[in-house]
């Protein structure tokens, strides 16, 4: 993953380093992602560019009409019990491919439901078979709190227009050679959804 | 609900078995929590222990705070001595000493040193260290970043800021700012550069 400097983000986005250090500590920014490394000028902090350039930008979009407060809580708590209508979800462009919601049912749509639908259209463009994403999507909806409470990263690997796809918990000691790989990380995945769908 | 409150007033010494989850802790002389502290106030004056961690909004206390747990505050003012493994903080006003085994994070920081202190990492929007009234005491960190630094007596690895002043008797190993640099001759800043 493409790292940048905190004072290479600092230029680039143009926020400050009070602005940076307020949203870590509101949670907007997670801890993980400050990595802290020794270098020839002492400590410096990196960050994983795309991501933490996404966050950036929708912390900078939300701010003025959320206050921090606001947001830190919809990003913190846990997932809402509460409903939205397929329509006001088509409304916030947050998909791709609308072919995923023929994968959906009924008319209105919990949060889980979002993120899995979600999964689906990340995922889309990988899957050549399309009943193969439906017995996927039947797979996962089935477990949906489990997966989404227990599991941190999806990896999907295709071959034969078969779809695999592992569930891991914990990443970090995980080594692999597929060269055709498609990773998704659950937490930044529904962390991105709430800022979108919950404000 | 009613508008009663849940205080918790202190005069002598008492010990908490457990986790304590109240509206206000006021203290005069000693106590010691075995768990958690939950409450919207924390003020008095003598020894507060806390084996667990603090979720405080407003700290006031003159005498000793020790948490072996991280703090999470809106406000921390403490004139002595205060003990955590972390605080994140809007502001943290502090004349006396301090130990932080990991990470501060504050908007707006004061010191006013009295007693060698010591912390991992300072960030946040301002920083302020100073020493006023007892000579000699420093303070010991490995990184400061903020927008606003005002240092002095600091032993620091590597400040990076935006308007940083280094004030007397510091003694910096590797600094960035982004606006403007103040370094006081008796201070030794080793490395400094101008981030573009």
């Amino acid at each position: 993953m493409e790292e940048i400097t905190k004072k290479d983000l600092l230029i680039l986005t143009g926020i400050s380093y009070g602005q940076l250090y307020r949203w870590k500590r509101k949670g907007l920014i997670p801890e993980e992602w400050f990595i802290k490394r020794a270098s020839f000028t002492g400590q410096e902090t990196y960050f994983p560019k795309d991501l933490i350039l996404d966050r950036i930008d929708k912390i900078l979009e939300l701010k003025d009409e959320v206050s921090l407060e606001e947001l830190s809580e919809i990003i913190n708590k846990k997932q809402s019990e509460k409903e939205i209508t397929i329509n006001d979800l088509k409304e916030t462009n947050l998909f791709f491919n609308q072919e995923v919601f023929d994968l959906y049912e009924k008319e209105t749509i919990g949060f889980n439901h979002v993120v899995l639908l979600k999964l689906m259209d990340n995922i889309y463009h990988i899957v050549e078979e399309k009943e193969e994403l439906k017995n996927f999507y039947q797979f996962i909806s089935k477990y949906a709190k489990d997966i989404l409470n227990d599991y941190k990263e999806i990896y999907f690997i295709t071959s034969n227009d078969k779809l695999t796809s592992i569930f891991v918990k914990d990443s970090n000691n995980l080594e692999y050679q597929v060269d055709d790989i498609l990773k998704v990380n659950l937490k930044n995945l529904i962390d991105n959804i709430k800022l979108i769908v919950m404000v | 609900m009613s508008e009663e409150k849940n205080v918790i007033t202190v005069n002598g010494m008492m010990r908490s078995p457990g986790n304590l989850d109240c509206d206000e802790v006021d203290v005069n002389g000693m106590f010691k929590i075995n768990g958690d502290l939950t409450s919207q106030k924390l003020k008095g004056n003598g020894l507060v222990k806390i084996t667990g961690s603090v979720k405080v909004d407003h700290v006031k206390m003159n005498g000793s705070l020790k948490v072996n747990g991280d703090m999470e505050t809106q406000s921390v003012q403490v004139g002595g001595l205060i003990k955590a493994n972390s605080i994140i903080s809007e502001e943290i006003k502090i004349s006396g000493k301090l130990g932080i085994k990991n990470n501060i994070n504050c908007d707006a920081f004061k010191l006013d040193l009295a007693g060698n202190s010591k912390v991992q990492n300072i960030e946040g929007s301002s920083v302020e260290v100073k020493q006023r009234k007892i000579k000699n005491h420093f303070l010991k960190v490995n990184t400061i970043t903020a927008d606003d630094i005002d240092i002095e007596h600091v032993t620091c690895d590597t400040v990076s800021g935006d308007k940083v002043k280094i004030g007397k008797g510091c003694i910096i190993k590797n600094l960035t700012y982004m606006t403007s640099l103040e370094v006081d001759p008796d201070a030794v800043v080793k490395n400094s550069e101008k981030a573009v």
